[in-house]
């Protein structure tokens, strides 16, 4: 699924999914409190 | 993806362009992320570039509905709309959902959580601690 900005190649979705699966993200893995960065 | 992070992503001249855009200007993780896409890519069999796209700035709008889902189940409260936002952040309205247990007794920690872009939480009910990823627009 894709918010309608996005322009990616059908081909590579199967590819970038991995890398936006939450247990890949970075973004997410720093969540829950027990992350790599504080309050800066 | 699901994030809204990554903007593009075409193949040219057999090499994958992919552009990515930051959720606020000077996110530590941009990095990572790029490196994880170009490794994700590169084990596919493309070479790739990544570059950081800062024009238009990212909003928590891009979160698709399967990215609010994925942020909710991995802990992570998703945004509000902007006046909900003000709500909880300024005025301490008890509207964010514990990701644990579903309750509104919730409570402000911090207005910065494990990352700038997320805001601490506690559940007053089951006591569990979260973070609250702030509404962006």
């Amino acid at each position: 699924m894709t918010t309608t900005e996005q322009n990616i190649d059908q081909k590579l979705i199967p590819i970038l999914e991995k890398v936006s699966d939450p247990r890949n993200s970075c973004i997410i893995n720093h969540g829950y409190g027990r992350g790599a960065f504080g309050s800066h | 993806m699901d994030m809204g992070v990554v903007r593009s992503a075409v193949i040219s001249n057999d090499v994958v362009k992919v552009e990515i855009t930051p959720t606020y200007s000077g996110c530590p993780a941009m990095d990572v992320i790029g490196d994880d896409i170009k490794a994700a890519l590169k084990a596919a069999g493309y070479a790739s570039e990544i570059e950081l796209i800062l024009s238009p700035a990212w909003t928590t709008d891009w979160i698709t509905p399967r990215g609010r889902k994925a942020l909710e189940d991995y802990g992570i409260a998703a945004p509000l709309g902007p006046e909900a936002d003000k709500d909880v952040l300024l005025n301490g309205k008890r509207i964010v959902k514990c990701t644990n247990c579903g309750s509104q007794n919730t409570r402000l920690v911090s207005q910065f959580g494990s990352t700038a872009c997320k805001a601490q939480f506690q559940c007053d009910d089951c006591q569990e601690p979260f973070d609250y990823f702030k509404c962006l627009k």
